[in-house]
């Protein structure tokens, strides 16, 4: 996360950057929204973000949601930082407390979403290398099958079988009970 | 930055990384067989050698009936494990400890029905009995808790250490080509009976005993299993003021 520490990066974290999605739509954001995506930092520390940053696997209703997640994120980084120094202070700790209940609100709202959706974030933090956002929505799918059977997380995913008999009955052989 | 050839476009075609990081999510082995039945991209993608070792699923409960739950309460399906000639078994990890009228042990995979006997360990339990208490009054409530130093899926021959029901000692099954031994901690007062073993755990290959009195023996083995020199060190000393915890007993 980029600190507030020294000038330099004070007038870096102010600036910033444009991302331009598949179909040609630019979003401005704050540079520290932007580095949420490691695949953004490094172009950044590579300095070739000048005339945009183009993300030709993103469209621009995906990056919208994707920039709504780092933009809130990046503030609950900010926030960390600013009552870190303050840890012994009961009323920071509530502050703290009540953030992350929010940012857990959040969270939840912003992951209710139809499973196309869900599926184009996924590969989209993905592509961006954005930990947080990826480990949300994988967290969302699994909780999604959790006591499922195969062919319920078929429906469910809109999946095709495509296991040969052979397979099926290869699979059902090694784990036999989870099938009853 | 390069155009990707060919995005996926379906749930089928979910990156195996992905799909790695999902698994991580369950900790229910049913549903990461479950997963990895769905279709065959999620079966190879899925596949456990593809990924960084998952965290352990979680262990199965062995209730009375026969059957098993695991931790999530999700039942486990699988053939009835209480068969002829089976009247004991226990629950280790994600397989079955079973224990058969003669005495003879085994650990069996109920996924696969696949068995692997422990001959050398039905001896050293009787002579772990012999040294006990309380066995003649208890004939059949013999094995206690089961524990292998390392899962079936790491290696292929672990050690198995069982604390017997009274507590008062220990059998452990070393390496294939030794035999089972059985041992007892050293007792309170001399002529005393073996200090009581409440719980033992296997940690970097070490194993653990915790006396009714909230002392901590480790036991050393060597690689094979079989006991060091002066094996028994006590780390943290009984405290007598503890109350008798073993109201399982």
């Amino acid at each position: 996360m980029a600190s507030a520490g020294s000038g330099d990066e004070k007038a870096a974290a102010a600036a910033m950057i444009t991302l331009i999605s598949s179909d040609n739509e630019k979003f401005e954001v704050t540079e520290a929204t932007a580095t949420l995506s490691q695949t953004i930092r490094h172009m950044i520390e590579d300095g070739c973000t000048d005339g945009g940053v183009p993300l030709p696997n993103v469209t621009s209703k995906i990056l919208a949601r994707v920039i709504e997640y780092c933009k809130k994120h990046a503030t609950a980084a900010a926030g960390e930082e600013g009552s870190s120094s303050s840890f012994s202070d009961a009323a920071f700790l509530e502050v703290d407390r009540a953030f992350l209940e929010e940012l857990e609100e959040f969270d939840d709202a912003f992951l209710e979403v139809d499973r196309a959706t869900l599926f184009d974030l996924i590969l989209a933090a993905n592509y961006l290398d954005i930990k947080g956002l990826l480990n949300l929505t994988c967290q969302k799918v699994a909780d999604s099958v959790k006591g499922k059977t195969p062919e319920q997380i078929r429906e469910m995913y809109n999946i095709v079988n495509d296991l040969t008999p052979e397979e099926e009955a290869e699979i059902r052989r090694e784990t036999q009970w989870a099938f009853e | 930055m390069e155009m990707a050839a060919a995005l996926p476009s379906s749930w089928e075609e979910l990156p195996p990384d992905i799909l790695g990081l999902v698994l991580r999510h369950l900790p229910s082995l049913a549903d990461r067989v479950h997963l990895r039945a769905v279709c065959r991209p999620w079966r190879t993608g899925g596949h456990p050698q593809r990924h960084k070792p998952l965290p352990p699923p979680l262990p199965w409960l062995a209730l009375l009936d026969g059957t098993l739950v695991d931790l999530c309460g999700a039942p486990v399906r699988c053939a009835p494990i209480l068969r002829d000639g089976v009247f004991r078994y226990l629950a280790v990890d994600n397989l079955a400890f079973l224990v058969d009228n003669d005495g003879g042990c085994s650990l069996m995979n109920p996924l696969s029905g696949l068995t692997l006997p422990l001959p050398k360990l039905a001896p050293a339990v009787s002579r772990a009995l012999e040294d006990s208490a309380y066995h003649k009054s208890h004939p059949r409530k013999t094995h206690a808790k089961v524990i292998l130093s390392s899962p079936l899926y790491l290696s292929p021959d672990p050690l198995v250490a069982i604390l017997v029901r009274d507590g008062y000692s220990l059998a452990i099954s070393p390496s294939k080509d030794h035999d089972a031994i059985s041992i007892s901690l050293p007792p309170e007062r001399p002529e005393g009976l073996p200090t009581r073993i409440s719980d033992i755990a296997f940690f970097h290959g070490e194993l653990y005993a915790l006396t009714v009195y909230e002392g901590l023996h480790i036991i050393k083995l060597d690689v094979d299993g079989l006991c060091e020199p002066n094996f028994i060190h006590q780390c943290i000393a009984d405290d007598p003021k503890q109350q008798n915890p073993m109201t399982s007993y």
